[in-house]
């Protein structure tokens, strides 16, 4: 009867975690959250239409730069932690969880999918936003008559705040392996996200110290590929996409193992 | 159906815990190498509740930029105060953008000034006006200076607020010339020096500065203006008797 | 179609307790419970509400952990890998997600079960149409009627073709109709083999569809045995239907 069924296979973990993440992109993309924010997202960075009476030049460009990024990077800090919760817990509480979980997928697994479909949500929503914001800057730019940063250094910038809020969202995803709720969840995400940007304080206060166990966000600010113009060196990129990797992979590796010890 | 965790286990809360904190020590050394700037405890108590939340949110660019709009809006209406207030609390937000600390000064030291007081104003109390406008604006960018220890520009824009303010070319051209040595420097900065120089009556100094930094100056970068220096050089050796 | 142990479920002195928090006494969900069930065979697990039931069919499922004993399925423990890949669960009123397919649900759950990628489809279309749901497979589960979601879920348990179908309340919210439909599709699960676990409180559908039954109560096991060992030597007659129950099946199907 389960003769030909695939059993355990680590082979195998990369398509299971592929489905959990299809899935949780699927899901969440008919959740109204998603849209919600990408409405507001463009809504903000149209808002900066009426900057037009601001005409101060080159600087004005930069302003709408970080005005559209900043909101991009803020309202996705919110998407990400709202939507794993909320994709997290609507499984678990509606019962479908304890049916997919008795299967042969493991429960690191479907964590990882979870996270992965997340960060899909988070790239659509990230490029979505830095589309639009693109074409108001090279608009402006032509109106105007200056020059932004190049193309390949907004693709950086862009990148930096997708992998800013993708931590987030493995944050979240750890505090969702303890919490019982979805709004503690979210919450908890978004204030771990808060202390992770007072990493930027730790040498003032030593009463701060503790906080370097954080995951220091700040390390993902745009504004200085903005202000100089210059990407980040190849030394730097792959350093940074280490601790970022380092960091999803440690928060996704604790939620696995409280995950793997909850019971149902 | 709910999953909460029923079973309250110590070892579930705190081997993360105790797992979480080497990982994040071991990755010490590779947040130094990427050496986030720090923010400065002053700005922070600054800054007080407002955009509070922006900064925690990450978007320390995008609150300082909204409070550059206010400004500039309370420019706009010539609410003095309103002005100088929000340029404060802008720089409080994010020190790091240089437009704020060059077009704040200029506010400061050339429109603020001139927006106090009736059209009927005696003379000496608006060039008192003007030289507190001057005052603040050099005040301003010496803390910009702080922020930004080698910038060329923030040097250069407080040169040239001595020469507008009162004429004090021998400040100006020190400042000027440490402009100059900034890494980055615009090529004009260290041709001003050597001007200034000339004009301070100091013509040997001016010709040893020029002669120094011409080599230096690209020939096929317009900006560079070698030629100018070059016809300056004679002009000093013509002035000095040298061949 | 059984594994290579007599028994496809077999608790050992089963017992889960639970303790909230460091100041919560320890509170005792399940004790010392012993049971075995052959392939083949259905197990009706009965009892008032909080007798323990969905916490045993967990335990079974790999869920819970137990506190005491052993949960053993073909002699692997109830959770490991062994288990899991034999092992179909459906859990008490559980909510699909509304905007997918029938389809796409069964395929998703194939695949995560592991079945190979070449069969998920083949998998998905006969478990739905086991389930009598081929016609409407395309259909969001929104338009699902509450009978319609029951039986997607057991052709969700039953998609990888565990030797174990392991049910919580299948029954509950289910008219008469509803109801019948569901007893032909696990009566012909236990046809195929397979051992069938189910937890209810509707004694006259466990008398008339069980093998084997277990009253639990207060987390004990109170009774278990075949109908007829717990009933006496002589099995009373099927209880006849109640005279309303019967029109109204009479009244649906000659619609």
């Amino acid at each position: 009867m389960a003769a030909d069924i695939q059993t355990f296979g680590y082979r195998d973990s990369g398509r299971r975690v592929a489905l959990v993440a299809r899935q949780t992109l699927a899901e969440a993309l008919r959740l109204h959250l998603a849209g919600l924010f990408v409405v507001l997202g463009i809504a903000s960075v149209l808002m900066v239409l009426w900057l037009r009476e601001f005409n101060f030049g080159a600087g004005e460009l930069k302003f709408i730069a970080d005005f559209g990024l900043g909101a991009t990077g803020l309202l996705g800090m919110l998407l990400s932690a709202l939507a794993t919760a909320q994709l997290f817990f609507d499984d678990l509480e509606s019962g479908f969880a304890a049916c997919v979980l008795t299967k042969t997928v493991r429960r690191w697994e479907y964590l990882a999918g979870r996270l992965a479909g997340v960060m899909a949500l988070l790239a659509l929503f990230v490029a979505g936003q830095a589309l639009v914001l693109g074409i108001m800057i090279s608009v402006r730019e032509a109106q105007v008559g200056a020059a932004f940063v190049p193309l390949a250094v907004f693709l950086q910038a862009t990148a930096l705040v997708w992998l800013k809020v993708s931590l987030v969202a493995a944050m979240t995803l750890l505090v969702c392996s303890y919490a019982g709720s979805a709004l503690f969840a979210a919450w908890a995400g978004l204030m771990l996200a808060a202390v992770a940007h007072l990493r930027s304080f730790t040498d003032q206060a030593s009463w701060l110290g503790w906080l370097r166990i954080w995951p220091n966000l700040g390390l993902f600010d745009v504004d200085p590929l903005l202000s100089s113009g210059h990407g980040l060196t190849w030394d730097g990129l792959l350093a940074l996409g280490a601790y970022w990797l380092a960091f999803t992979v440690l928060f996704t590796g604790l939620a696995a193992y409280v995950f793997k010890r909850r019971e149902f | 159906m709910s999953s909460s965790a029923a079973n309250f286990k110590l070892r579930v809360v705190l081997l993360p815990l105790l797992l979480w904190l080497p990982a994040a020590w071991a990755l010490r050394p590779l947040e130094q190498r990427l050496a986030a700037p720090q923010v400065q405890r002053a700005q922070f108590d600054r800054l007080g509740g407002n955009g509070l939340i922006g900064m925690l949110g990450g978007m320390r660019a995008a609150v300082a930029s909204g409070l550059w709009l206010r400004t500039h809006r309370a420019w706009e209406q010539q609410d003095a105060a309103g002005t100088k207030t929000l340029l404060q609390l802008t720089v409080a937000a994010d020190e790091r953008p240089l437009y704020f600390w060059l077009n704040g000064a200029r506010m400061l030291a050339c429109d603020i000034p001139t927006w106090s007081g009736a059209p009927d104003q005696p003379e000496v109390v608006r060039r008192k006006a003007v030289r507190d406008g001057m005052a603040e604006a050099q005040a301003f960018l010496k803390e910009g200076l702080r922020a930004h220890p080698e910038s060329a520009e923030i040097l250069i824009e407080m040169a040239n607020l001595q020469l507008r303010a009162g004429g004090d070319r021998e400040t100006a051209a020190a400042l000027f010339r440490c402009a100059a040595g900034q890494p980055g420097a615009p090529h004009y900065a260290a041709r001003i020096h050597g001007e200034l120089l000339r004009e301070l009556g100091r013509p040997e100094e001016a010709l040893a500065w020029l002669r120094e930094i011409l080599p230096g100056l690209p020939a096929d970068v317009p900006s560079a203006c070698r030629g100018v220096v070059e016809q300056r050089i004679k002009a000093l050796e013509a002035e000095l008797g040298e061949k | 179609m059984s594994g290579s142990h007599e028994w496809a479920v077999e608790l050992a002195a089963f017992g889960k307790s639970y303790a909230g928090g460091w100041t919560e006494t320890r509170r005792w969900a399940v004790a010392d419970i012993s049971l075995r069930l052959a392939a083949g065979q259905v197990l009706g697990l009965c009892g008032p509400n909080g007798s323990g039931k969905s916490t045993t069919l967990k335990a079974m499922a790999g869920l819970v952990t137990p506190t005491r004993g052993d949960v053993l399925i073909f002699g692997a423990i109830a959770g490991s890998p062994a288990a899991r890949t034999r092992v179909g669960y459906l859990s008490e009123s559980v909510r699909f997600p509304t905007r997918q397919t029938g389809r796409e649900l069964l395929r998703y759950c194939a695949g995560l079960a592991g079945v190979p990628a070449r069969q998920v489809e083949g998998r998905a279309a006969a478990a739905l149409d086991w389930a009598g749901l081929g016609a409407a497979a395309d259909c969001r589960l929104a338009v699902y009627s509450k009978g319609m979601r029951q039986r997607l879920g057991l052709a969700q348990a039953i998609v990888h073709e565990p030797s174990v179908v392991l049910l919580d309340e299948p029954a509950s919210g289910l008219d008469p109709e509803g109801r019948l439909a569901l007893v032909a599709l696990i009566r012909d699960l236990a046809r195929q083999g397979r051992a069938v676990v189910f937890s209810s409180h509707l004694l006259a559908q466990a008398e008339s569809l069980c093998d084997r039954i277990a009253l639990l109560g207060g987390g004990r096991l109170l009774a278990e045995g075949t109908p007829a060992e717990l009933l006496g030597a002589v099995r009373p007659a099927p209880p006849a239907s109640s005279p309303l129950e019967k029109l109204y099946l009479e009244k649906i199907r000659g619609r």
